[in-house]
């Protein structure tokens, strides 16, 4: 249990961050907009979370505008993937005996 | 947070937002190919010598086509996936070339020329089932369409690529219409 503890990333431990970067793993980028559908969140919230892993270096953002709008491209650093593995190899350690 | 309660909660959470990530095809892809597809088996029963300089263009044009309709979805729907594009690409560039590779057997003779169009049906089957195996969950029942619209081809002798052409058209405008209701507004 410590061991799979001391392998947690305290960033990755709220689960609209957990979820982000999830997400942002499996797809080379998303908007703001596909997030925030995605995680149910306000945009309040999200900004806050999303502002939190980009200070942290595990996200990066990309302004770009599309039919004259403003839209925020999100994209998982190299930092941001380690650290999810890392977090989601500490997690499996984590629940892993309590499912047997 | 060593609750576990709460950790399985969080990751189930992950999970439903993973599962809603992917966006499918936009309905334009299915409605170019159905007008594609309904012109190209038709000419079949009225000027045959048109065919293949037909999909010698119709195919790979509406195969950029189709790549830059997708590329233009993804970014409307705030998803962008250059791996899912690229795997679309040798999808349907493989059947492209099988079917250029498989006009040597004709050339040589090894396989008649009128048994060739049926060959080709057959390819493209298997290749709609497999895109909606992989790619498209639409696109297993178009496949599955083809394979039958073969059979009608081997077995009838007038109009039948015309009315396979129209069976495998309402079939991809149907998908159409199916992927256009369930379409993602974002970005």
């Amino acid at each position: 249990m410590s061991a799979g503890l001391a392998g947690l990333d305290s960033l990755l431990e709220h689960r609209s961050r957990l979820a982000t970067c999830v997400l942002l793993s499996r797809a080379d980028q998303l908007s703001f907009s596909r997030l925030r559908q995605l995680l149910g969140e306000s945009d309040g919230n999200l900004g806050a979370q999303l502002r939190k892993l980009e200070d942290a270096g595990l996200i990066s953002v990309r302004k770009a505008y599309q039919d004259r709008r403003p839209v925020s491209w999100y994209r998982l650093t190299a930092a941001g993937r380690r650290a999810l593995v890392a977090h989601l190899e500490a997690l499996t350690r984590l629940i892993a005996p309590a499912g047997r | 947070m060593t609750d576990l309660t709460r950790l399985r909660e969080d990751l189930d959470f992950v999970r439903a937002s993973v599962e809603d990530a992917p966006v499918g095809s936009p309905p334009a892809i299915y409605f170019l190919w159905g007008v594609l597809v309904l012109v190209g088996f038709g000419l079949h029963d009225v000027s045959l010598d048109s065919v293949p300089i037909y999909w010698a263009v119709a195919g790979p044009a509406g195969g950029l086509l189709s790549a830059y309709l997708g590329w233009r979805h993804q970014q409307r729907s705030g998803y962008l996936n250059a791996s899912r594009g690229i795997r679309y690409a040798l999808h349907w560039g493989a059947l492209l070339a099988a079917v250029f590779l498989g006009t040597f057997m004709v050339r040589q003779r090894i396989v008649a020329a009128e048994a060739f169009g049926p060959v080709v049906l057959l390819l493209v089957a298997q290749a709609y089932f497999h895109a909606g195996l992989h790619l498209d969950g639409p696109l297993r029942w178009v496949g599955l369409l083809i394979a039958a619209a073969y059979l009608v081809v081997l077995s009838m002798s007038t109009y039948v690529w015309t009315l396979a052409g129209v069976v495998v058209a309402a079939a991809l405008m149907i998908s159409g219409v199916r992927a256009s209701r369930g379409r993602i507004v974002a970005a």
